[in-house]
């Protein structure tokens, strides 16, 4: 088969390149943020302090890192982080796919309705006194299961779910099911699920990164430091170096603690605390890509 | 369709009115839905009080109660039979690294007392939403153990101790009524007080420092500065000389700050240091540096006043001629340390100790100087007592049903030397040890310990200032400062003594106003401390005169700096009046 090739006008070079280089650029501005923080975590403070470090670590320590690794909350920290993303995930995907799929069907009575409600709560919701005081009553302060399942359902979750199912799962289908005798509950788990694989990861990948980087329900509901994400023992971390004690304190060693050893801890701790997820992201990117395509497109 | 539009707005306008006025309806009945306070007898709530009340403190009425303590004086230990526990919301440190069960005093005061603590520990960074969240939403635990910045807007909920202390914390009454009213007012709303702070007498709070490289100074044959004309030779010094000895004569800084928007901290580590120099203190209510000062009995705004142009126009002229680093409005703290440990710095104004600045090889060569002398007296600010205080930190709420054993217990922790010193310090070994001559000195060896720090073994193994901990002057006397702290302290003694002879006699008296006027000057303030950052910095990169200073008049006035300094001359004649 004969190779056509398409003549490219002098105006689609310049295009192409403007858009070639555009894209480098801004692939620097993303990327060289995270490279210079991963430098840094390994570099000379004193050295990063005078603008000394730019595209190489210099003056190599890994003080940071054994600092922050020594940490037994760190580690206590990683295990309930790991615990509250898998259960809130699983949790999170459990509702939001059948109740996406729910409401994408035309027979659903109410689901105009219902989704209207649903809508609503997107723009007004009672608000963080009231949702303590209900957490609160309902005796579920200090306890995974409140920063598992609270905020892991969001309407828009369901919506984008919905309309997956809308575009993607024809009428057609379900009808050819029925005349073979499929019910509607086998049908969903045998034909709607393994063609969602898109929407599930989809889903599930805005979950678990939501509730890995989440810190703000521990810090409202939980005051046991046994069940603390690693979110805000990162935090502590962090702030422990930047505080300053009285200067009666201020001995050489707590001196150079915060002014050298803090100052890595910052990078150390992005670091530490980013790169599992990152890791989780070529896995999940196939199907990112196509999902944040849902309902770009008609037709 | 426009029929059902018109139902929908209607039905939407019903829905609106109704919350509306269920919302009045629900903020009117909130007080009385609250659980009924077990309020301290004939205690008059903050409510009632809508005037200045005294912030002087109540004659106490009635000794020691006779249930708990002794004819003479001592403790009935245990406070009760059976073990009884209290619900407490605790801030816990950045630099606690470890339990509870690791602060001494706690242990040791729930076995004498039979009082326990079922402590919910909260981040400090997460602390002020927590405490919002639980005063808002009425789920109070007993007690708070650590600073509520705002309670002035949660006195409804909090205890007034005021006429229980001598009853069931007599050391600590006689304390805060007797011998330093000034921390009474200080902590006390409208004459009432409703949460306990944490004093150190005679800990010296100045926390500026002038310091100078001594070693530089020789290499370029020059003495110490005592004018702001000398500084300005010796930085030109700096500058042209190769005066760090390296062989490069153009790497000096000569003279280098960190921004001035420092949490608003305007004066610790920046340029407004300078007002010291020029005869200005940097004062406002309980020790805020709102640029106000009293002189004469009159409050005045001091970026409006003639010394504060001079100062300006002398900073720029530093700045114009390359001797202030052109970081210094833009670097933090570390920026500034890299720089000075590197010996790339002269001179600073800082604070503290000289090593958190200069590291410590460098730090050998630096000496601590008095602010350089003006046409105009030297001023410093000085604490009213000389102390160090943190407010608000041991809050007693309505929902304690045994308050007066919340009070006890805070009593037992500070009866004795003994006791006190684990409360504050925590126990010999952690961060500091008794020397030879019996004084106790830091610790510096943290080997096989969990923290690695002065600060880090105070927050571990003491509540240090997470209860209303006191230690008295003699207390103090007790402690020995070694190596760089003796320098730091010598300097407050040579600031504040016959040779700085700067300590600012008119310094504004310690003192709540109402919850009112605190609003109304922090929103005020908000507003002008912006315009000031800037002001400052434009002036000493760019210059000032005639022309800007008087723009700046007009700038102030439209902030309305007149009712600001109204405002804090009500509060300065009502707290001096107050003082006879």
């Amino acid at each position: 088969m004969a190779h056509t090739r398409v003549h490219r006008s002098r105006q689609d070079l310049v295009i192409d390149s403007v858009i070639g280089i555009l894209s480098v650029a801004i692939l620097i501005a993303s990327a060289y943020p995270l490279y210079f923080v991963l430098i840094a975590s390994f570099s000379d403070p004193t050295l990063i302090a005078t603008g000394q470090v730019t595209f190489f670590p210099k003056g190599i320590t890994t003080s940071a890192y054994e600092y922050i690794l020594k940490e037994k909350n760190i580690w206590l920290g990683y295990r309930n982080t790991i615990i509250y993303t898998i259960a809130s995930t699983l949790f999170g995907l459990a509702v939001t796919i059948p109740g996406g799929y729910a409401l994408s069907r035309k027979d659903f009575i109410g689901r105009g309705i219902l989704m209207k409600l649903l809508t609503f709560t997107m723009f007004f919701n009672g608000g963080l006194i009231p949702t303590y005081i209900m957490v609160s009553k309902m005796h579920m302060l200090n306890t995974r299961f409140i920063l598992i399942v609270l905020g892991c359902i969001t309407v828009f979750n369901v919506i984008v779910a919905r309309t997956f199912f809308t575009g993607n799962i024809p009428d057609e289908l379900l009808e050819a099911a029925s005349i073979d005798g499929c019910g509607n509950t086998r049908f969903f788990f045998s034909i709607v699920l393994p063609l969602s694989k898109t929407i599930i990861a989809v889903i599930g990948l805005y979950i678990a990164v939501w509730q890995w980087n989440s810190y703000f329900n521990a810090l409202i509901y939980v005051t046991n430091r046994e069940l603390l994400p690693l979110q805000l023992v990162m935090r502590d971390l962090l702030i422990q170096g930047q505080s300053l004690a009285s200067s009666e304190d201020m001995d050489a060693a707590s001196v150079k603690y915060l002014m050298e050893i803090a100052q890595l801890i910052k990078y150390g701790v992005i670091v530490v605390s980013t790169l599992p997820i990152i890791c989780v992201y070529p896995f999940a990117q196939k199907y990112f890509v196509k999902g944040v395509m849902i309902g770009s497109v008609k037709g | 369709m426009k029929k059902k539009t018109r139902v929908l707005s209607a039905i939407l306008a019903a829905c609106m009115l109704a919350a509306a006025a269920t919302s009045c309806s629900s903020s009117g009945n909130e007080s009385s839905s609250a659980d009924p306070a077990p309020a301290a007898p004939d205690a008059p709530s903050a409510a009632d009080n809508n005037e200045a009340a005294a912030q002087t403190p109540p004659e106490s009425t009635g000794g020691p109660s006779s249930q708990y303590f002794n004819a003479d004086g001592s403790m009935i230990l245990p406070l009760v039979q059976e073990e009884t526990r209290f619900r407490v919301l605790w801030n816990k440190q950045p630099n606690d690294k470890g339990t509870m069960a690791d602060k001494v005093i706690l242990n040791q005061a729930y076995e004498a007392t039979g009082i326990t603590w079922d402590v919910e520990e909260v981040s400090e960074q997460g602390w002020d939403e927590k405490v919002s969240v639980v005063f808002a939403s009425n789920d109070l635990p007993d007690l708070f153990c650590g600073k509520i910045d705002n309670l002035i807007n949660f006195t409804d909920q909090c205890l007034d101790v005021t006429d229980m202390l001598p009853e069931y914390a007599p050391y600590m009454a006689d304390f805060y009524f007797n011998q330093y009213p000034a921390i009474f007012g200080a902590e006390a709303f409208e004459g009432r007080m409703y949460s306990m702070p944490q004093v150190r007498v005679n800990n010296i709070c100045y926390g500026g420092g002038w310091e100078i490289n001594t070693r530089w100074l020789k290499n370029v044959g020059m003495e110490l500065p005592e004018t702001i004309d000398d500084l300005y030779e010796v930085l030109k010094a700096f500058r042209d000389q190769d005066a760090n000895g390296n062989g490069d004569p153009n790497d000096e800084i000569p003279y280098s700050f960190v921004k001035i928007d420092a949490n608003n901290k305007v004066g610790e580590r920046g340029v407004t240091q300078w007002m010291n120099a020029f005869g200005m203190i940097n004062d406002g209510a309980n020790k805020a540096e709102h640029y106000i000062m009293a002189e004469d009995g009159k409050i005045i705004f001091t970026p409006l006043d003639q010394r504060f142009y001079d100062m300006l126009v002398y900073l720029n002229k530093l700045y114009s001629e390359n001797l202030i680093d052109k970081d210094s409005f833009v670097q933090e703290v570390t920026d500034q340390y890299a720089k000075a440990t590197s010996d790339k710095i002269g001179f600073a104004t800082c604070g503290g100790l000289i090593t958190e600045l200069w590291g410590e090889t460098v730090s050998d060569d630096i000496e601590y100087i008095l602010p350089p002398k003006s046409q105009y007296d030297r001023a410093l600010k000085q604490s009213d007592p000389p102390a160090e205080l943190n407010l608000h930190v041991y809050t007693i709420t309505t929902a304690c049903e045994q308050p007066e054993l919340l009070l006890l217990f805070q009593e037992y922790c500070n009866t004795g030397f003994d006791n006190r010193v684990l409360s504050l310090f925590g126990p010999e070994g952690g961060a500091w040890l008794w020397n030879d001559e019996e004084k106790m000195v830091n610790n510096s060896d943290f080997t096989d310990k969990p923290y690695a720090t002065v600060a880090q073994a105070r927050a571990t193994l003491a509540p240090n200032y997470r209860m209303a901990s006191i230690m008295e002057e003699g207390d103090e006397g007790k402690r020995e400062y070694v190596g760089f702290s003796l320098k730091y302290n010598q300097s407050h003694k040579d600031f504040y003594g016959v040779a700085g002879g700067a300590a600012y006699g008119e310094c504004f008296p310690l003192g709540n106003d109402t919850a009112e006027n605190t609003a109304e000057r922090s929103e005020m303030f908000a507003e002008i401390s912006t315009y000031l950052q800037n002001f400052i910095a434009e002036s000493i990169m760019n210059g000032i005169d005639e022309a800007k200073w008087e723009a700046h008049k007009t700038n102030c006035q439209k902030l309305n700096v007149e009712g600001f300094v109204a405002n804090y001359q009500a509060l300065y004649d009502s707290l001096m009046s107050l003082r006879g």
